[in-house]
């Protein structure tokens, strides 16, 4: 039996619109110093941390090999230090198999992302599609949602007014977060006066433009105790790719989603997910997503979306009580920073938005369009 | 290190390398090297559990490109796992399957090095590489003459060209044995002298018959639990050890003062927790990532903790020829093949094949028992890995 | 397909037909086959088939079944580019007397393979002109020579001028002179040997403007070989060109903004680990040796020593300007007036100093007219004379 990983600490930087005032290395500092207080870890050989994982990207950051400009941070000098390119919560997935594996018992998660530095993400989205077909079409993330939002909608009959709701609601979360100081409050009104960016999907239901950066030390369990006495246990992981081309998927039909919440149940022994979990934290880039990735998981039921968010669902099962998505993340961080927020809600160091008696939790993220791929952790304290 | 369970190589496929692979898309390069892997395992897409992938976005210009590529990998339905580490991709994948499979996540991985250097800016892209507020405004690729100087100092001007070009002519002769070469020229000894001179100069005495390709190729490679692995494969390549050491931002080692390469830092750690004392005995043969034949002549000397002239002469002895007492790239090397992401990957993926004995007209007259595969990336990033016939005891 | 690679193609698939008789297909079949090839190329035939065995005749002899066929379609058809079916269906081909004669007739003869007609250096330099890219030309005036040595060589001069390409023969005044053995020009022309490769092995000499050189890939259309037909070339897929780009703004943030800022005033600064106390330049947030935070600035240089000169014979043009740097320069690790060891800066020299280059040289910044805060506020350094 390969031994458990435990996440000893947290930390993040505030998620800003523009942090014009800082490099990508300023704010993984930050994070980092941050890391290194409240664990005492160190880049010693024998007893520090054994593998550094970045968490960039080449496109977001105009550069080749992103992790090149963090290797003096990441402790990289004559270290090893590796780079996921994808979803940041992938870097858990990475870090607990190198852990697992036996061949490291300290890993430092670190990643960062500055939306604000291109001209437009949808820029940078936009090249994820293949330069021959879906390119010239004019697609990027953001259209692609709006196919899926109409699919999804149509289905578990979302309108424009639950959509409203879920916006409200992630904006008042986020507006109580100290980490989001750009995020305000928004009314009913605002939003479904809000303009439409690709129908359904308005400006205030997509998530806003934002820079930060965001870590975690993740250790062997016969090593946690030199760094926390809070650890928070990784249970389960699980991820899975849907197809490619739109054409070719069943856009409403959270196929992607499923798979990964099916192997991360299965490895966390997990039966009956609705009862399985005192608080989640969902990848939520476009409110439509909110219920219809809840559907996915088996949180809520098949079609049950609409009645979900009528029943404010989403205070019940203590769902995004960081604001999620919504309260504004980098598309690349988006699931790393759900991760980090359900376990800071486990140590009991969350603060202003800290649950009630919370033992267990999902985190779960989201890259691709209109939900390609999909990765999903489960988390547990002692 | 108390490794939770044993990995095995069970297949490896690769595309054809060629600056001239116009007639395929990404996706369908890829798959050509899927397919090969699958049916050398005797496999097919349904017993892959997870599918890692790795290459470098600027070269393509195509973001989160595993997304597009699921077409030709068959990642439709599985786990996956995108890692990018500049030129040492290839063999970080190797790092990250590795541990997919050791950590009992997954019992069977398959990993997917790719580049096709051909569809954008290959030198600009490593110009990208550098800081946009410093270097990147100074730098143009990733070459220097620095090595080439050196050696000609410490060895003399002639002995130190005529090596290094012995170099070069022995990895050609090399990739004439391999099929999937990109570049395989047909140079005969007798031309070193010729070369040196008419090789048009890059920098320094680097010249262009000394530098690596630019290529369009895929590597796939397919690991499995000890288990897996014996069911469906005769002789795997066990996955004894790897490391990985990276160096800082900015290239701190010119100046007057003596500079530890990563290279022999990671092979003194490597060796040390190996218990390998004499690297050149008890290590059958190795394949090494050599971006140019001034630095793989050079790197010989770290990877094998040498003295002196001792890697001068294991050219000049022909040693390190496909039929000599150690064996340095059957495969032709960088210099022949160099499909970026996938660069690094076929290094690991040649020293299974030479275990695996499914290396054909490149394979060394000698059972190869260990062999040693390095990765070279970054600002002279290193990654390690050791293969061994026998499996590694836990 | 040109005049020159159909003549004789038609004659040739008649003058084959008794090689590659299938002796199971026309067992148990006497029949005269009548054909009129009509065309520049065309002609008559008789092919008589009797005893197992296979005649061919010119000219019209008794025909039992006679068709009638134009010689495009007739060499597609045998090459199998055509369907015969579709052609008799659309009129392309015509038969008169015993059709179901016909019908047998498919399984005479093996697959016609055509002779590979020979490729020379000549043949290649006379299609040029026939085979020019407009847009590869365009705007482009240069005289290209060629050497090609070997018996099958020559010498010859594509001018390239006002949109139009004219080949001479002899050397004219060229702006760059390529020389290389015929076989290789062949390999090269024929996608076999790649040209970067053979330039770099020393195949494929050049003297003069190398630039220009890069540009004549795209001078011509493909060449296809006397042999093959269009029909016969494989399809020339279509690639798509672009460029990519993504407007950025690069934050510079506290440290490095601070040491670009100094460069306004022409002073250059490291900053200094607190623990190890090495020099960083440009300075980082960190020192990578401890990974700990650098706070304190330290101004060195602005002169200092030569440590490792490179110079560079080749520049790559910039992915999205297209620009070029002048060759050769000499990029160079500066060891700067308090620096020690490694704390070298990465600069270029002045390019009248290359032939000076060497380890130990004093140097010194030649700043811009106009500071901006970028690290090219430094035009370059220049070596100082005693």
């Amino acid at each position: 039996m390969a031994r458990k990983v435990g996440i000893c600490a947290v930390a993040q930087t505030t998620f800003q619109r523009n942090k014009w005032d800082q490099r990508f290395q300023n704010m993984a500092l930050e994070v980092l110093e941050s890391l290194r207080e409240q664990t005492g870890v160190d880049f010693s050989e024998k007893k520090g941390i054994g593998m550094s994982i970045s968490c960039s990207d080449d496109v977001f950051d105009a550069r080749t090999i992103s992790d090149n400009g963090l290797t003096d941070l990441l402790g990289g000098h004559f270290g090893c230090e590796e780079k996921i390119a994808q979803e940041g919560i992938q870097a858990l997935y990475y870090g607990l198999a190198a852990i697992r594996s036996g061949h490291v018992d300290v890993v430092l998660l670190l990643g960062h992302c500055k939306e604000s530095q291109g001209q437009s993400r949808n820029m940078v989205t936009h090249l994820s599609f293949d330069p021959f077909y879906t390119r010239p079409v004019g697609l990027d993330y953001c259209v692609s949602a709006g196919l899926q939002a109409q699919a999804y909608g149509e289905r578990s009959g979302i309108t424009d007014e639950h959509l409203a709701r879920i916006v409200v609601r992630a904006r008042e979360k986020a507006a109580e977060n100290p980490l989001l100081p750009d995020t305000e409050r928004v009314t009913m009104e605002e939003v479904l006066a809000s303009k439409y960016l690709a129908d359904p999907i308005r400006e205030l239901h997509a998530y806003p433009v934002s820079d930060g950066s965001v870590g975690m030390i993740l250790a062997a369990e016969e090593r946690v105790h030199e760094f926390t006495d809070t650890p928070v246990w990784i249970t389960g992981v699980g991820n899975s790719m849907d197809r490619f081309f739109l054409g070719d998927r069943n856009l409403g039909a959270n196929v992607a989603l499923k798979a990964a919440a099916k192997r991360a149940y299965h490895r966390a022994g997990i039966t009956d997910p609705k009862s399985a979990f005192d608080l989640v934290e969902l990848s939520d880039q476009y409110a439509y997503q909110l219920p219809m990735w809840m559907e996915g998981l088996g949180l809520c039921n098949e079609a049950g979306g609409a009645k979900w968010v009528e029943e404010q669902g989403w205070d019940r099962d203590q769902v995004n009580l960081s604001g999620g998505m919504l309260g504004g993340n980098p598309l690349l961080l988006g699931g790393f920073v759900r991760a980090a927020e359900a376990a800071l809600q486990l140590k009991g160091e969350a603060g202003t938005r800290q649950a009630d008696k919370a033992k267990t939790a999902l985190a779960h993220g989201v890259m691709g369009p209109a939900g390609q791929f999909h990765s999903v952790v489960t988390l547990k304290r002692d | 290190m108390k490794k939770n369970r044993n990995v095995g190589v069970i297949g490896v496929g690769q595309s054809v390398f060629s600056s001239h692979r116009e007639e395929v898309n990404q996706p369908e390069m890829i798959h050509e090297a899927v397919l090969e892997a699958l049916d050398q395992a005797g496999m097919t897409m349904d017993d892959i559990d997870c599918v890692l992938h790795g290459n470098m976005e600027l070269f393509e210009m195509v973001h989160q490109p595993d997304l597009w590529h699921t077409l030709g990998t068959g990642a439709f339905g599985k786990e996956t796992l995108r890692v990018t580490t500049g030129g040492t991709t290839g063999a970080t994948l190797v790092c990250a399957a590795d541990a997919l499979v050791a950590s009992g996540l997954h019992d069977v991985v398959m990993a997917i090095g790719f580049e096709k250097l051909q569809e954008g800016h290959t030198t600009g892209g490593i110009t990208n590489m550098a800081d946009p507020l410093w270097t990147r405004k100074l730098q143009t690729g990733a070459l220097t003459g620095m090595t080439a100087t050196q050696l000609m100092d410490e060895f003399g001007e002639e002995r130190a060209k005529r090596a290094s070009m012995l170099y070069r002519i022995t990895m050609d002769k090399h990739a004439m044995n391999n099929n999937k070469a990109h570049r395989r020229l047909g140079l005969e000894f007798d031309q070193a002298e010729d070369l040196a001179i008419n090789s048009p100069p890059l920098v320094g005495e680097l010249r262009m018959i000394h530098m690596c390709s630019q290529s369009d190729g895929t590597c796939v490679m397919i690991f499995a639990s000890e288990k897996k692995a014996r069911q469906h494969c005769k002789q795997p390549a066990w996955i004894k050890d790897h490391i990985t050491v990276h160096r800082e931002e900015n290239f701190a080692i010119f100046g007057d003062a003596p500079v530890t390469t990563t290279h022999r830092y990671a092979a003194e750690k490597l060796f040390e927790r190996n218990n390998i004392m004499d690297p050149r005995k008890e290590i059958d043969m190795m394949e090494m990532y050599d971006p140019s034949s001034w630095w793989g002549l050079d790197w010989l000397r770290e990877f094998l903790l040498l003295e002196g002239d001792e890697h001068l002469e294991m050219v000049e002895n022909g040693e390190i020829a496909l039929d000599g007492a150690f064996p340095v790239n059957p495969s032709g090397g960088v210099i022949a093949s160099n499909p970026i992401g996938a660069t690094a990957m076929v290094r690991v993926a040649e020293a299974a094949m030479q275990i695996m004995g499914t290396a054909g007209d490149h394979q060394v007259p000698k059972q190869v028992n260990t062999a040693l595969a390095s990765g070279f990336g970054g600002t002279m990033w290193t990654v390690l890995t050791l293969l061994t016939r026998d499996l590694p005891g836990l | 397909m040109t005049e020159k690679t159909t003549a004789g193609l038609v004659a040739d698939i008649f003058g084959t037909m008794e090689a590659r008789v299938i002796p199971d297909g026309v067992d148990g079949i006497t029949a005269n086959y009548g054909y009129i090839i009509t065309g520049p190329n065309g002609g008559k035939w008789t092919v008589c088939v009797a005893d197992g065995r296979v005649k061919v005749m010119e000219d019209l002899v008794k025909p039992d079944v006679t068709t009638t066929c134009a010689e495009d379609d007739w060499i597609a058809i045998t090459l199998g580019k055509l369907d015969g079916m579709t052609a008799f269906s659309s009129g392309k081909l015509k038969v008169t007397g015993d059709m179901g004669l016909l019908v047998a007739a498919a399984g005479f003869f093996e697959k016609y393979q055509p002779q590979p007609a020979e490729v020379t250096v000549a043949d290649i330099f006379a299609t040029m002109e026939s085979r020019v890219n407009p847009d590869g030309v365009k705007g482009i005036t240069a005289n290209c020579g060629y050497r090609i040595t070997g018996e099958g060589g020559g010498e010859w001069t594509v001018c390239v001028a006002y949109g139009k390409v004219k080949v001479l023969e002899g050397i004219a005044n060229p702006d760059v002179t390529t020389t290389c053995a015929d076989d290789d020009w062949i390999a090269i022309t024929l996608g076999k040997l790649d040209g970067i490769t053979a330039f770099s092995s020393g195949k494929l000499k050049v003297e003069g403007n190398l630039d220009i050189l890069s540009t004549a890939a795209r001078f011509f259309k493909k060449y296809c070989p006397p042999s093959a037909g269009p029909e016969e070339a494989p399809e020339e897929l279509i690639a798509l060109k672009q460029v990519l780009s993504i407007p950025q703004t690069f934050a510079t943030g506290p440290v490095m903004g601070h040491f670009l800022n100094a460069l306004k005033e022409k002073k250059i600064l490291a900053n200094q680990c607190p623990e190890c106390q090495r020099l960083q330049i440009p300075p980082r947030e960190v020192c990578a040796e401890c990974v700990v935070r650098c706070k304190e600035f330290v101004q060195i240089g602005p002169e200092g020593i030569i440590s490792t000169p490179d110079v560079a014979y080749y520049a790559s043009p910039d992915p999205l300007t297209g620009e070029t740097r002048e060759t050769p320069y000499c990029s160079c690790h500066f060891l700067l007036d308090g620096c020690k060891g490694h704390e070298t800066m990465w600069h270029e020299l002045k390019a009248s100093d290359i032939p000076r280059a060497e380890r130990g040289v004093r140097v010194r910044p030649v700043w811009n007219d106009t500071l901006t805060g970028s690290v090219t506020d430094i035009k370059y350094f220049e070596i100082i004379d005693d």
